[in-house]
């Protein structure tokens, strides 16, 4: 059991933090999550990935909490974090605390399927069998992810530097 | 290309995880829409950011924490909320429980004392004769043979009583008022009511259409009389048990209500 914690620990966290945007609240949710998982092994089909599994169940601890979050009114310190912020001077890590900033914007459906996609690198299917939806849908949530992505950045001005470099191109 | 064309290509591309500059057509589009290549390129820089960078890691221990858990013992939703329940009404559950043995108990001391023992019931007058009494002293005073003068409003208490400063039990208890109260009422009523009935017997006649003479006045209450009675023949069957029920209830009434003192001038 330890072995499997340790196999799977960074994905799930990883997942759970992206989901959440909190280190002590990703915590919380990759232990529960193992937990949940380890009791429940039993309902676990041999025949398929475990991994699609395991993230389905953070996933969906994730956007529990996410949901009873906004239940919750909103902190000060969270209007805070939405602040403009431009990438000119500030370097690397800003431009990821934009991303991550894009991320946290979008709905909760929309950012586990592209989470999944482009960071766990999960086929449609299994993200499909993760998320508990048909295919089509899978595909859907992570194309519209892209396009409020690329919306969100572009209205705040960041990655203007790619941009001009594309159209160079 | 259209712009949608450029968004379904490239997603198109990104689903087959493949490299979206590499396409000639996209960047030829790219070249004459700026808002499709700023987006593009916010996009591909994003996912290159998400991608270079390490996953994050959590804090040292978490196969242990997970573990600890794991060997604890279950404790289910309902459980917790029960378990809070129990700790914050613990003590009202106890309370209302108390009250409710205090409640029961005094409920059933009280209704010792009012259920009559047969001694209690053999010294006390029949309600029947209870009844008769009354209704004689409210009549004639048997002893001297003259009827009782009305009572005055200076009556209202007893000789014996005016002179010991004890007010008489019927002023004490609130119950023979009202039945006395009631008893006027339907009197009142009924008299009413009679009335009205013969003074729209008187017109009858005149309306009623008769193959022969005109109704009398007296035909007019002895067929009602008839109704009444043909009436009571159907509902007696139900109205018997209803009445007995009735009669019961008032016997036991009259046995716990204390009757008036005997008057000492009669």
């Amino acid at each position: 059991m330890a072995e499997l914690v340790e196999q799977f620990r960074d994905q799930v966290f990883g997942l759970c933090l992206r989901m959440l945007g909190n280190r002590q609240d990703a915590e919380d949710m990759a232990q529960e999550s193992f937990v949940r998982a380890l009791r429940s092994l039993h309902r676990w089909d041999p025949r398929r990935e475990f991994k699609p599994w395991l993230l389905s169940i953070a996933g969906n601890r994730c956007r529990t909490l996410l949901a009873k979050r906004q239940r919750r009114p909103r902190g000060v310190g969270e209007v805070e974090h939405l602040a403009d912020r431009r990438p000119s001077a500030e370097g690397y890590n800003i431009l990821v605390e934009e991303v991550e900033q894009a991320l946290s914007r979008l709905r909760n459906e929309y950012r586990q399927a592209f989470l999944l996609f482009h960071e766990q690198q999960l086929s449609y299917a299994e993200i499909a069998d993760a998320m508990n939806c048909p295919v089509g849908t899978a595909k859907t949530w992570v194309h519209r992810a892209r396009l409020e992505l690329a919306q969100i950045l572009t209205e705040r001005g960041v990655l203007e530097e790619k941009s001009n470099a594309m159209r160079r191109v | 290309m259209q712009c949608e064309e450029f968004e379904g290509r490239l997603n198109r591309i990104l689903d087959e995880r493949g490299v979206p500059e590499a396409d000639e057509a996209l960047m030829e589009h790219a070249r004459k829409c700026q808002l499709c290549a700023r987006r593009c390129s916010a996009l591909l820089r994003a996912l290159t950011l998400l991608s270079a960078q390490p996953l994050p890691q959590p804090r040292t221990g978490l196969a242990d924490r997970v573990l600890a858990e794991l060997h604890q013992p279950r404790v289910f939703a309902w459980q917790r909320v029960w378990g809070q329940a129990r700790r914050v009404h613990v003590g009202a559950l106890l309370g209302a429980a108390a009250a409710l043995v205090v409640a029961a108990v005094w409920l059933i001391a009280a209704g010792d004392r009012q259920r009559p023992t047969a001694s209690r019931v053999s010294q006390q007058p029949h309600a029947s004769q209870r009844t008769m009494r009354s209704t004689d002293a409210a009549g004639q005073n048997r002893s001297s043979g003259q009827p009782r003068q009305a009572p005055q409003p200076d009556d209202a208490q007893a000789p014996g009583a005016a002179e010991t400063g004890v007010e008489p039990a019927v002023d004490a208890s609130p119950l023979p008022q009202l039945a006395r109260q009631a008893t006027d009422t339907y009197l009142h009523l009924a008299a009413d009511t009679r009335q009205s009935l013969q003074t729209a017997l008187l017109a009858l006649p005149n309306l009623t259409p008769s193959a022969g003479e005109p109704m009398t006045h007296t035909q007019g209450p002895d067929l009602l009389v008839q109704a009444g009675t043909l009436a009571t023949g159907w509902v007696k069957p139900v109205a018997a048990p209803i009445q007995r029920s009735a009669s019961q209830a008032l016997r036991s009434l009259m046995l716990v209500v204390p009757m008036p003192p005997e008057d000492p001038a009669q």
